[in-house]
């Protein structure tokens, strides 16, 4: 049981707000966005750490930055719950070992006590998964479900290997397919595969072969009968020579390449009017580019002022008057080039023959090489490489005929040489064989490897699965029972709310697919059964459904946790009706009669229903009933817990059948609440007492000299005030104990303090801004927050 | 119930359900059933790595 409650700097609340419960129930009533689930969000701070619906909101909103309230830091929150064993559940102080509040705090409950609006909605219109997840912070499955994850996890891995596994396998025997030109991967099996090898080493009288463990010896045996038949890497070397000297039989001498350089320079021009002419043409050329990079205005030789377009103009004129040598020179790189070309082609065959020779060694292949090489070398010796060079006394050189005989001679030696064609088609099919062997060889070795690992992956995968599945159907299994265990308690409630609909039969089943948790609904609606009550269902009737199935779930946990002990219920019955209300509340307060109950409610039909019931209930033995009047952003709610208590009582005064000394008990039930009221509002120097439990007698005295020393307040109320202090007795003789001696005070005479107490209210409790009378602003006097109550030396009494 | 009795009653019925399944060895059971009493039942890789050696045992011995 919670015996008080201090909330500040949380949500709503800035300043200290206090509730002293002492074990009672509380309800709270408060119009939208006074501050009530603030109160709730605080308890709950205050003993999970958490506030479930910040924290589980979405990303952007975060306890850490939306808790506090806007003009505090988080640090700045302080939240404490006091047990009626005296322990504390705060976020500042670790509880004490042994306490209610250390059981509480180490007992994983988590906010199942406290519900929300907000939270029976998304129970029912959730998702059976989503749904689960709701349901499952009433249900023990936090380390079963830490130990489906773990084994999920595992079967994952597993089956990650096994299909990494089965990749490599199906790789291995693509690369048979491949060389085998197999269709169907399906068909690479091991007997299919040695079928066809023993097929095809038939076609070349080879022995049978039984196994692929046999394979590199047949493979020797296959070469071995390659041996027989013919050098087929000899005669590829000597087909490819042969191929190379037919180039070269074909090819033209470079030397009419040279002649053609050498005619139509030696023909078209001399030496000395070459040189001239070229060196005309450039100097030419390179004064163009000179006058316009170097913007010049002034003539090189002279330094007279030139128009420059007017020369460039003259120049290229000129340089085009002896374009037939600038042709010339064109075409003269284009015969080099072609030239050059010629002889690298000479160059690279010699190159490639030599290379072959590598494998033949034949001197007369060398020769030939040797001989190209020298007839390039004199060529580079004597062709130009440019017009400027002196040409004319240069010989044109020789290619030597001989490279052409000598070529013959080797064509004709090595074609003799050559297999027949019949003999390299049957050295190439069995040389692919034999490849062919060597890939069904490589592939199967890790085939057959791979296989064995699978076979044990494959036990490992099954052996996982099957426990993990297992253990999720019993799982299953249990929550159902679980389901099935409150499924009397939801109908039950569900009946009492709803007496006489016909409407209920409400089951929760777990999904047989789901390898998660789920929860499904189902419930009656007149003919209709076992369907899902949101296809059928009002809104309000979806609420109390979600109701009923929290408050069963809550008493299963209360069943198993006595320490829990107390139920939040904050705004729960907005959408549900007079009628229905009342029947809940009913249900409520008679199943939970022995909890301590916080229920919070925007609507004051609702709010003064509760009062009226909770006179069946234990009446103010049982029950605290607070109004926030306003809410102030930079103070909080405005508590006021006198107005229910006033009527209470002046219920009671107007009832005739009402016993004196309840009457009596009740009168100073109230005037302890007024007067400790007024000792925090008029600043009253009163010795602090264990737990603010102050007597009549510890405040009155004080605060009825302080009262008379106020002139004005005295004059106006000393009939009031004298009436009380010398009747206050009546609280202790009548209200409290039995005592025979006061039992021969009359009913009116308890009845006129009863009178005089409420009207003391009146005077100290302004009730238009709901706020009990305090020191004055310049400390002469007393008044109220909005001044309707005004006792001051410089005013007259204000009471309108 | 708490929530490790809860898995102590779940393991004990799976362990009976699947014990009594003639692809079944109680061997495979031993394994969760330590993983659960050594505490790492809720530990991926203690429960791979203990399912690789009991089969690798396992296999050794047959």
């Amino acid at each position: 049981m919670i015996r008080s409650i201090n909330i500040e700097n949380l949500r709503g609340i800035r300043f200290n707000t206090n509730i002293d419960l002492d074990n009672k129930s509380l309800i709270i009533f408060g119009e939208n966005g006074k501050g009530k689930s603030s109160i709730v969000d605080g308890i709950e701070y205050a003993i999970t750490g958490d506030i479930k619906h910040i924290s589980s909101s979405c990303r952007e909103v975060s306890l850490k930055k939306h808790a506090p309230h806007i003009y505090a830091d988080f640090q700045d929150i302080k939240v404490q719950v006091e047990f009626n064993d005296g322990s504390i559940l705060s976020n500042h102080k670790e509880p004490e070992k042994d306490t209610l509040a250390y059981r509480l705090r180490n007992s994983d409950l988590g906010n199942i006590n406290i519900l929300r609006r907000s939270q029976i909605l998304n129970a029912i219109f959730a998702q059976p998964k989503e749904r689960y997840d709701l349901l499952k912070q009433f249900l023990p499955l936090v380390e079963i479900t830490k130990f489906e994850n773990a084994l999920k996890g595992v079967v994952d891995k597993f089956q990650q290997e096994l299909s990494s596994l089965q990749t490599e396998i199906e790789n291995h025997k693509k690369n048979i397919q491949v060389a085998f030109d197999i269709k169907d991967l399906d068909s690479v099996t091991s007997d299919n595969i040695i079928s066809i090898l023993i097929n095809r080493g038939k076609q070349f009288n080879l022995e049978v072969l039984k196994d692929f463990k046999e394979i590199p010896e047949y493979i020797k045996k296959v070469d071995n009968y390659i041996e027989c038949i013919g050098n087929i890497n000899q005669d590829v070397v000597i087909r490819n020579l042969l191929n190379l000297l037919d180039e070269v039989i074909d090819k033209k001498s470079p030397e009419q390449f040279a002649k053609i350089i050498f005619d139509n320079i030696n023909t078209k021009l001399d030496l000395v009017q070459k040189k001239k002419v070229v060196f005309y043409e450039e100097f030419l050329t390179t004064g163009i580019q000179w006058l316009q990079e170097e913007n010049k205005s002034l003539c090189p030789f002279c330094e007279s002022p030139i128009d420059v377009p007017s020369v460039i103009e003259r120049v290229k004129k000129r340089i085009n008057e002896n374009s037939e040598y600038s042709k010339l020179k064109k075409e003269f790189q284009r015969d080099y080039d072609i030239l050059q070309s010629e002889l690298k082609w000479w160059e690279d065959n010699v190159n490639k023959i030599r290379s072959i020779n590598e494998e033949l060694n034949d001197e007369n292949i060398e020769h030939l090489c040797k001989t190209v090489e020298d007839n390039i070398e004199g060529f580079k010796k004597l062709i130009p490489k440019s017009i400027q060079e002196n040409i004319i006394k240069k010989n044109l050189p020789n290619w030597n005929e001989s490279i052409y005989k000598i070529a013959n001679h080797l064509k004709n030696e090595y074609n003799n040489r050559v297999l027949p064609k019949d003999t390299v088609l049957l050295l190439n099919e069995i040389i692919k064989f034999k490849n062919d062997l060597k890939v069904v060889y490589d592939n199967f070795i890790h085939i057959n490897k791979k296989t064995k690992e699978n076979i044990i992956l494959n036990k490992k995968y099954i052996i996982t699965k099957q426990f993990y599945e297992e253990l999720v159907r019993q799982r299953k299994n249990f929550v159902q029972a679980i389901y099935n265990e409150i499924k009397d308690d939801i109908n039950r409630y569900y009946s009492d709310m709803h007496p006489e609909e016909n409407i209920g039969n409400i089951d929760l089943k777990i999904k047989d697919s789901s390898s998660k948790g789920s929860a499904i609904i189902e419930a009656s609606f007149y003919e209709k059964n076992g369907e899902d009550p949101r296809a059928y269902y009002s809104e309000s009737h979806l609420d109390t459904l979600g109701l009923a199935i929290f408050l069963a779930l809550y008493k299963r946990e209360c069943s198993k946790n006595r320490d829990l002990k107390f139920l939040i219920l904050d705004d729960v019955l907005t959408s549900v009706d007079a009628a229905h209300r009342i029947n809940i509340i009913k249900l409520i307060f008679s199943e939970f009669k022995e909890h301590q109950l916080i229920i919070t409610t925007h609507d004051i039909v609702l709010y003064k229903e509760i009062l009226e019931l909770e006179k069946q209930y234990g009446g103010n033995n049982k029950f605290r009933n607070i109004e926030i009047c306003e809410w102030i952003k930079d103070r909080g709610p405005i508590l006021d817990d006198t107005k229910s208590e006033v009527q209470k009582l002046r219920e009671h005064f107007t009832n005739p059948k009402i016993d004196k000394n309840i009457l009596a008990s009740a009168t100073g039930t109230f005037l302890e609440l007024i007067l400790c009221k007024l000792r925090y509002s008029l600043e009253l120097a009163i010795p602090a007492k264990y737990q603010d439990k102050y007597t009549i007698g510890d405040i009155w005295d004080n605060l009825y000299s302080k009262l008379k020393k106020n002139k004005e307040f005295y004059h106006l109320n000393s009939k009031v005030l004298d009436f009380i202090n010398i009747s206050k007795f009546i609280r202790n003789t009548s209200g409290c104990h039995y005592n025979e001696w006061a039992q021969g005070m009359s009913k009116d005479e308890i009845k006129q303090f009863t009178n005089n107490v409420i009207k003391f209210y009146e005077i100290v409790y302004c009730s238009n801004c709901n706020s009990f009378i305090k020191k004055s602003n310049d400390n002469e006097g007393y008044q109220c927050n909005c001044l309707r109550l005004l006792y001051n030396k410089k005013y007259k009494v204000l009471i309108s | 119930m708490d929530d490790k009795s809860f898995v102590a009653e779940i393991l004990k019925k799976t362990i009976e359900k699947l014990n009594s399944q003639q692809d079944w060895s109680d061997e495979y059971s031993g394994i969760f059933k330590d993983l659960f009493e050594q505490g790492k039942y809720d530990n991926q890789e203690e429960i791979y790595r203990s399912i690789r050696q009991v089969i690798k045992n396992h296999d050794k011995k047959y």
